[in-house]
Formats: structure tokens, C-alpha cells, sequence
């Protein structure tokens, strides 16, 4: 019984790393040949940057997703593709709580992050995500077999789109008037405040810096429009002091305070669809009136916001 | 908690371990742990109707006692129409109170009158039916002197909540677990790891086969008056091979279990869809809620003896009955007695103990007509099959009348080739297995161990490739 298990273990395991492997193809992780600009990130992203209405870019952020896996998605996707020229990578108040630093443990996240990244994991972050949970690890193992096997017996192409690695999320709702007459500390999940500091997953942002420097890749670090009455911003003078001490030779481009009318936004930190459109078309003028080569991009968004309004 | 769920996947092998290893020289503390362990399993599922269930067990362990410490048969009398009252009482409760409340209002409303009854906001407990008649048929057992009462509360409790069964049966016999149970155990490699295979074989025939006809199957019972005909005969033929997989995989698995702690449980399933006629379908078709009709309401109401009359209408009560066991719907009451008239030529001309042993026995191939045989068995016990999966009978008339229609002859859309394969590969493989327990045991000690290791693997692969989300058994609702 136990040679057969060690047997089984042994061929389930191969399977894993073999169809990894195969599917470790360049082509598959391809995107436009056009495409100049790549924005990563998690939800806030996902939902601000209309990639449609901004030239060259392409909007690859994802909903509910740690630094770990933007990372992954950095690495595979900027080695695969030469032409993208410029990061945009997303560096928001909810990025130093410990509410997101703590996505890398949960289950219900691995489980489903594994499975999607799994191809462009090597060991060391096999090892690393396997730390965090190993149950999700383990569990997720199983997905990743029916996935990979899926891939290639059916010869799909292109893993960026068949497993679902990001993109702009056209947000329907519209609720900002309703939460600011209930209660927002009762309705608000983010925990944000000055105690409640947790810069662990930050490391993988140093880690993409490293590849784009590798690659000659320039990387902006960007925080998307958050309506003003958005709690999760109690820990403001910590993030501004980590991006001073931290990153203070990545551009910060700041749109915190885009003006933006409640009915654009889809809650306080998300924009809805119409926020993304005006948004996007905002942000594409910046970057063709050359926002990315400016001394202090910095300081032309707070010009140009500051002209809008 | 699932079978095919990853708190079983820890769940068994902690309680083997305990069992095996940690009360391995005491009997008692064996049977507690499995009885904690049971209880455990299905406080899981719903841990208030473990009350039901306590109470359920308590009430039979006493009166069982009752009745046999009885000065008179009127006392007996007494404590076992109590036991079944009660008993009966519980399931008509929980399962059929808001279905007479409503056909009865539905009745009244016939003749013009708007009859608002109460119904209940109950919940079915799980395995109700199946632990109800566990208990029924041990004071049954006991009211005709058959057995004596159990007088160790935790070997009854153990009796009634063995969970390998509890939830979905098979439904054991107090003569044959219950002795099986204050025995002591041995362990045996052998045994177990056959009970491991046979495991394996019902997590493939429940997660692999009825999970994935399960999605196919939905969609066109959702929608049957948007289907060809053609369609619709596939959809109820994907649905014979989901309620196969799903309660013999759920069956093996049970057994199987069970084998691992040296309790051999009453075989459930015997290759139904090789049968040759509908006699020989019930024999092999959940044996154990058969042979409880037979025992405890056929034969009690005369059985096979006083003539043909008597037979027939013996068969349809038994048939009649046994479609209202499955579920409060006018379906399963349908089903029952379309069984009951598939039946009745072979009751009448005295056919249907004509094919008792497995078909091609000792034969690799059938014959023309044993092949014709067991299409025309298959077909029918299919269309029973659209009354039992339907929600309505409307809906059921409503398919039925769909595949006959002239799109009947027309090539399916959208046909499910990859479930097709898989259905094929089991009837394959139980064809090849089919005089044995289960197919799997078949592979010894014909075929190298290479060969059986890789046919394992490649069904431990097939259930990680094709495992769908987890659904629960069919008869769980039951």
C-alpha cells in the first residue's frame, strides 16, 4: 500500500511539474504586439483603467489579487513580451493593512490563485505560497492537474485569457450614496488605520522593480481615484513615508483625488464604469502629452487634476 | 460530510487509525469510537436532527425491550405500535405532511373549494428514511420473536448510526450487523485494501460518472419542450447512468468503508442494468429496500401465496409503496407502479425468477437475445426513470411526449461525447467485473500488478481530471 502511495504521489507530482513545464511557452503568455503599457494590481485597478480608451496599454490587474501574484504575472508576461515599455503597478492605501497583506494566506484566494498562476511558478514560489497555507497548497494541486491537462489536450493558446489573469472590470454598481447615508463604519470591511500596518507583501514589489530594471522597463507605482469620504485612508502619512523612504526613485503617480462625481464611483474605493471611462480618457491625455517622460510626473498629475476640476 | 468531500478524506483515516490502533484490544471502546464517530458524520450534515436521530434510536432500544420483557401479547402489542407509530409518525412529519396537506387542498379545489391548509417550513433530515427503517424492521424482528432485544445501548446505538450507512443505507438487518458488531475484529490487509478498491470504484462511478452526466442531464430536464426528441432520450438515458453512479458509487464507498473496520454491510447493487427482464432489475436494483418490502410488507400481506389476485395486488402495494418511500411527489408514486405494471406479466405467468444468475455467466459476450433482453429492460426501467427525475408530472408527460414526436429520429445537438465515453468505459468494466462484488476485484489475480496499479492510477487520475464540484448523493434527499 505505502509503494503504491509513494508510486501515485510520485506520478500526480510529475504530471504537476511536466504540464507546467510545457505550458512554460512564451506564446503563451503573449499579449498585443501594440501593447506598451501594462497596469497591474488588484481590484482598485481592475476597475479604474479602461484599457479600451487608453493607447498602448493593456489593463491586466485582477480583483482580490496579492503581490505574489502580480509578481508572477510581471515576470512571465514582461519576459514574454519585449514590447511593453512601461509598468504601471498599483500602490494604494489597502496594500500596507494587514487586511491585504494577509490575502497570501487565505484559502479560498490560494485555491484559486494557484491553480491560475501555476505555469509561471518556479521552485521558490512554490515553496513560498506553500508556506503561506499548505492545505490550500495541496488542495489546489488537484486543480492544477485538471487545468494544465485541459490546456493541452485541447491545445488552448494564449494562458492569459483561458485562465483569467486580469483585465478591466466594467463595474456596474453605483452605491456611494447609499453607504454615506448608513453607517460607513458598519459597511466599510477595510480596516485601514495607523496601527494596522503590515508592509510584508511589499518585497514583490521590490521584485518587479528588479526585473523592469533588468529589462530596462520603466515602473510608475500609481494609486487609483478613492472618493474622499474613503475610511481606508487613515493610514495616509505611513503609505507617503514608505513611498518617500521605499520608492523614492519609482515615480508615485497619484490620482487619489481625480474629481470624480459620486454616481462614477461603484463604492469608496471603486470606480463604477463611468468613473473608469472618464478616468481613462484623463490618464490616456497624460500619457500622450508625455506624462511618462516628464522630470516630475508627479507634479503634472497635480497640475492637471487640479485644471480639470 | 460528503463522501467525495476532503473532511471525509481526513475524517477516515483518524477514525481507521483510532480504531485500529489506539482500541484495537478492547471491542467496547471500538464500538463507541465508531458511534462517536457516527454521530460525529452526521452532526455534520445538520447537528439538530441528531436529536431526531438519538431519540429514534432510544425509543426502538426501549421498546425492543419492552416488548420482549412483555407479560402479555397485548402489552407487546402495544409497545411495538408505539414504536411504529412513532417512528412512522416522525417520516410522515417530516417528509409527506405538506404533501397530503397540499393534494388534498388540491382535491377539494376540484370540486370548487379553496381549502387553505397549513403546511410545514420543515426541513428533511438527512437519512430519515434509511434510519427510520432500521430501526422498524428491528422491533419488527423482535415483535415476531426473530431476534432478542439488544441490551448493550451503545452496540443498538452503533447499530442504527453506523455511518457508513446512515445516511444513505444500504438498509442492514439487525440479524446481520448487529452480530457482526458485538464480535470481535480482526484486522485483515487483505480485506481492507479490497475495500480501499472497492472505494475507489464508487468515488469513480459517483464523482466521474453521475457528477458529469448530472450537468448534462439538468439542462435538458430544465427545459425538455426545447429539446428533439432525440435529445430528450439522451438526457433520460444520461439520467439512468447518473442515479447509477451516484447511488452505487455511494453504495461501494459505503461498503467499502465498512470493510476497513471488518463490518461487512448487505450488498445493494448487482449490475441492475445488465438485467434481463424487470423481475431480475429489482433484484439487483437497492436490494436492501427490496428485500425489506419483501420481508416486512409482502410477505406479511401474503406474499406469493393465495393466487394470482393476491400476487398482483401484493406487487402493486409493494410497488406503490416503495415509490412514496423515495419522496412526497405524485412522481415517485407514477414511477412506482409504471415498475408495477413493467412487473405484472412475469407476476401473472409466473416468469419472474427465470433469470437468476448474472447474464453470460462464464461467458465472455451475451447472445442476440440476451443483448435484445437487456436493451428492452434498460428502456424501460429509462422511462420509469423521466417520473422519477422529473419535478412534475406534467413535466414528466411533458418529455415523454417530447421524445415521442417526430424529432425523435433527428441527429442531437450538442451530444455529450465525453459522458457517452465515460458511461461506456463503466458498463465496459462492470461488464468485465460483473460476477464478482465489484468489478475491480475482477483484476486479481488475472492481470500483473503493473497493469492493475496503472488502471487504479488511472482512475484516481480520472477523478481529479473529471471531478466536478462536489454534488450531494441523489438519495440523500430520501
Amino acid at each position: 500500500m505505502s509503494v503504491f502511495a509513494s508510486i501515485l504521489i510520485s506520478i500526480l507530482g510529475g504530471i504537476i511539474i511536466v504540464s507546467n513545464l510545457m505550458i512554460d511557452k512564451k506564446d503563451n503568455f503573449e499579449i498585443s504586439k501594440e501593447t506598451q503599457y501594462l497596469v497591474l494590481g488588484h481590484s482598485h485597478t481592475e476597475g479604474a483603467f479602461n484599457d479600451s480608451l487608453i493607447l498602448n496599454a493593456k489593463n491586466m490587474a485582477r480583483g482580490g489579487e496579492h503581490y505574489f501574484f502580480t509578481y508572477l504575472k510581471a515576470k512571465k508576461i514582461l519576459e514574454s513580451n519585449s514590447n511593453v515599455k512601461a509598468v504601471f503597478l498599483e500602490l494604494t492605501n489597502n496594500h500596507i493593512s494587514s487586511d491585504v497583506a494577509g490575502w497570501i494566506n487565505n484559502s479560498e484566494k490560494n485555491m484559486t490563485n494557484i491553480p491560475v498562476f501555476s505555469p509561471a511558478m518556479d521552485f521558490s514560489d512554490h515553496r513560498y505560497v506553500f508556506r503561506q497555507n499548505p492545505y490550500a497548497y495541496i488542495r489546489s494541486q488537484e486543480i492544477v492537474i485538471k487545468n494544465n491537462l485541459n490546456f493541452l489536450l485541447y491545445r488552448k493558446k494564449n494562458i492569459l485569457v483561458q485562465r483569467d489573469w486580469g483585465g478591466f472590470y466594467a463595474n456596474p454598481r453605483q452605491k456611494v450614496d447609499s453607504l454615506l447615508k448608513n453607517n460607513q463604519k458598519k459597511i466599510l470591511k477595510d480596516k485601514s488605520t495607523e496601527e494596522d500596518f503590515d508592509d510584508s507583501n511589499l518585497i514583490f514589489i521590490d521584485k518587479i522593480r528588479s526585473i523592469c530594471r533588468k529589462r530596462g522597463i520603466r515602473l510608475f507605482l500609481i494609486r487609483s481615484p478613492q472618493h474622499p469620504k474613503y475610511t481606508g485612508a487613515k493610514n495616509e502619512s505611513k503609505l507617503k513615508e514608505i513611498i518617500k523612504k521605499r520608492y523614492s526613485e519609482t515615480p508615485y503617480l497619484d490620482f487619489n483625488n481625480f474629481p470624480l462625481a459620486n454616481g462614477e464611483y461603484a463604492d469608496l474605493d471603486h470606480l463604477n464604469f463611468k468613473g473608469a471611462q472618464k478616468f481613462s480618457v484623463f490618464f490616456n491625455s497624460l500619457v500622450k502629452d508625455g506624462l511618462l517622460e516628464s522630470n516630475d510626473p508627479e507634479k503634472t498629475i497635480q497640475e492637471k487634476i487640479y485644471g480639470y476640476k | 460530510m460528503l463522501f467525495n468531500s476532503i473532511h471525509y478524506l481526513f475524517f477516515l483515516p483518524v477514525i481507521f487509525a483510532l480504531y485500529w490502533f489506539v482500541n484495537k484490544k478492547s471491542l467496547k471502546l471500538q464500538n463507541g469510537l465508531l458511534l462517536v464517530a457516527s454521530y460525529y458524520f452526521y452532526a455534520c450534515w445538520d447537528w439538530r436532527f441528531l436529536f431526531l436521530l438519538i431519540f429514534s434510536t432510544g425509543l426502538d432500544y426501549y421498546t425492543g425491550l419492552k416488548m420482549y420483557d412483555a407479560q402479555n401479547s397485548g402489552m407487546k402489542k402495544f409497545w411495538f405500535w408505539l414504536s411504529v407509530g412513532i417512528n412512522v409518525g416522525f417520516l410522515g412529519i417530516f417528509k409527506y405532511f405538506n404533501f397530503f396537506a397540499e393534494s388534498f387542498a388540491g382535491f377539494l379545489s376540484l370540486f370548487g373549494f379553496q381549502a387553505n391548509f397549513w403546511t410545514l417550513e420543515v426541513i428533511l433530515p438527512v437519512g430519515i428514511s434509511f434510519y427510520t427503517f432500521h430501526g422498524l424492521s428491528y422491533v419488527i424482528d423482535i415483535y415476531y420473536d426473530r431476534i432478542k432485544p439488544e441490551r448493550n445501548v451503545v452496540d443498538y446505538s452503533l447499530f442504527v448510526s453506523y455511518f457508513p450507512l446512515l445516511v444513505a443505507g444500504p438498509i442492514e438487518r439487525a440479524t446481520h450487523l448487529l452480530p457482526q458488531i458485538k464480535r470481535k475484529r480482526n484486522f485483515d490487509y487483505t480485506n481492507a485494501a479490497d475495500g480501499l478498491k472497492q472505494i475507489l470504484w464508487g468515488l469513480f462511478k459517483k464523482v466521474v460518472i453521475a457528477d458529469n452526466c448530472a450537468q448534462y442531464v439538468n439542462i435538458i430536464f430544465d427545459n425538455p419542450s426545447s429539446h428533439s426528441g432525440s435529445e430528450l432520450v439522451v438526457g433520460a438515458v444520461m439520467f439512468a447512468f447518473q442515479i447509477y453512479g451516484d447511488f452505487s458509487g455511494y453504495s461501494d464507498i459505503a461498503l467499502g468503508t465498512s470493510r476497513l473496520f471488518g463490518i461487512e454491510l448487505l450488498r445493494n447493487f448487482n449490475y441492475p442494468y445488465f438485467s434481463r427482464d424487470i423481475a431480475e432489475f429489482w433484484r439487483r436494483w437497492h436490494i436492501s429496500l427490496s428485500t425489506w418490502f419483501r420481508d416486512y410488507l409482502y410477505i406479511p400481506l401474503g406474499g406469493s401465496q393465495g393466487g394470482t389476485k393476491m400476487r398482483v395486488r401484493n406487487t402493486f402495494v409493494i410497488f406503490l409503496v416503495s415509490g412514496f418511500w423515495h419522496g412526497a411527489n405524485w412522481t415517485f408514486i407514477v414511477w412506482g407502479l409504471l415498475n408495477a405494471l413493467f412487473i405484472m406479466p412475469a407476476i401473472i405467468f409466473g416468469t419472474n425468477r427465470v433469470n437468476i444468475e448474472i447474464v453470460a455467466k462464464d461467458r465472455g459476450l451475451p447472445n442476440y437475445k440476451e443483448l435484445f433482453q437487456m436493451f428492452m429492460t434498460f428502456s424501460m426501467t429509462c422511462l420509469a426513470w423521466i417520473f422519477f427525475r422529473a419535478k412534475s408530472l406534467h413535466e414528466a408527460f411533458v418529455y415523454i411526449k417530447g421524445i415521442f414526436s417526430k424529432s425523435l429520429l433527428s441527429v442531437p445537438g450538442n451530444l455529450p461525447k465525453i459522458e457517452i465515453l465515460l458511461c461506456m468505459f463503466l458498463l465496459c468494466i462492470e461488464w468485465y467485473g460483473r460476477e464478482e462484488n465489484h468489478p475491480l476485484r475482477a483484476f486479481e489475480p488475472k492481470r500483473s500488478v503493473f497493469f492493475r496499479w496503472g488502471f487504479y492510477m488511472l482512475l484516481i487520475l480520472g477523478l481529479i481530471y473529471f471531478g466536478a464540484k462536489e454534488q450531494n448523493f441523489i438519495y440523500f434527499q430520501f
